[in-house]
């Protein structure tokens, strides 16, 4: 079949199909307007696209830098945190728990026996002060807060031979320190 | 990044498969001004998608302009620019302008080709059409026409050989 019509096929391509007009393209370039100038391929691959190395070194460095900045961070964090930890108490000590402390029998240091014909009648030790006097450090020891107590101990003593009293009144200091422990 | 003008480009591809596709689009539409505000059309729409790579497909053009002529066929396009441009319609009428262009040594043996082919029925001139100056493949005749290939090749075969009968009858 193709032996048959390729003399005619080779006399139709012998026919050149007729041009558009002058003004065609003029149309074409209006309806086309700035698109139809510009092309992608004129843009300068080289300068738009970034190579992948560089973008990997670039995330490398980002995240060492990130990384470092954090445990920075942290450690800062960690010691300023413990800083301010060592200043400050676990619990501030109450007063009261130090004055039940303090009030038992066996920690007052009066006189307990008989001094010649006085025998010893009463004892009572009268705290008239409690001092937060904050934290100190003692050189290789952990830091404490210190609690000064002030006390009258008083101590009344009679005499059965003449039913007379004597009372003694003797002002004492008591020193505790409250050890800290930071956490 | 620099974006350079380059006004040559389509044109340079226009040149190249601009007559081809304008003898389709003839083929195609009712009339020349048709013809040429089809093959505008559809060369634009093409153009704008994919023209940016430089290089486009013949074979889309082809498609584009087989589409814009049934739309056109269906509306009333057609009278509408007749109307508003009245006197190029009157300057191309149906049929006086030639389809291929024609040297004087053998002006004669063109014409009566010419002649012939408008004589075939619409479907063979189309795939004779884009057979012979379209050059494409049986394959994308197929897909630009929507017609299964083995239909295409049949109907190239079949044009050829009642252009062979018309030319026998031609007195010579």
């Amino acid at each position: 079949m193709k032996d048959l019509h390729s003399d005619l096929e080779k006399e139709l391509m012998g026919l050149s199909p007729s041009r558009t007009g002058t003004g065609f393209e003029q149309r074409i370039s209006d309806a086309l307007g700035l698109q139809g100038e510009l092309l992608v391929q004129d843009i300068n691959i080289e300068e738009k696209v970034i190579p992948l190395g560089i973008v990997r070194n670039w995330i490398i460095a980002a995240s060492l830098i990130f990384l470092l900045g954090f445990i920075g961070v942290s450690i800062y964090f960690q010691k300023f945190m413990s800083q301010t930890l060592a200043n400050s108490p676990i619990a501030h000590a109450q007063p009261d728990n130090v004055k039940n402390i303090a009030l038992t029998p066996d920690s007052l240091p009066m006189v307990k026996n008989a001094i010649g014909p006085w025998q010893p009648r009463d004892r009572e030790a009268i705290l008239v002060e409690v001092r937060n006097e904050g934290i100190v450090r003692e050189p290789e020891l952990p830091p404490a807060q210190q609690f000064r107590y002030r006390y009258y101990d008083t101590s009344t003593f009679t005499d059965t031979a003449d039913n007379s009293r004597m009372r003694v009144t003797v002002p004492r200091e008591q020193v505790f320190q409250v050890k800290l422990e930071p956490y | 990044m620099s974006l350079i003008k380059k006004d040559t480009m389509w044109k340079e591809w226009f040149a190249q498969h601009g007559p081809r596709l304008l003898l389709f689009a003839r083929q195609q539409a009712r009339n020349d001004y048709d013809a040429e505000d089809i093959l505008q059309e559809a060369f634009v729409r093409i153009w704008r998608l994919y023209g940016h790579t430089g290089e486009i497909a013949p074979g889309l053009v082809f498609q584009a302009i087989r589409r814009l002529s049934i739309d056109y066929a269906r509306r009333d396009i057609r009278r509408q620019h007749r109307e508003k441009k009245a006197d190029e319609a009157d300057r191309i009428e149906c049929g006086s302008v030639q389809w291929f262009e024609s040297s004087l040594e053998k002006k004669e043996c063109h014409i009566q080709l010419e002649e012939a082919i408008r004589q075939l029925s619409s479907k063979h001139q189309e795939v004779l059409m884009l057979k012979i100056w379209g050059e494409l493949t049986f394959e994308e005749i197929g897909k630009t026409l929507e017609i299964p290939l083995h239909t295409a090749a049949s109907r190239y075969r079949h044009a050829l050989t009642y252009l062979k009968s018309i030319l026998s009858r031609q007195p010579k």
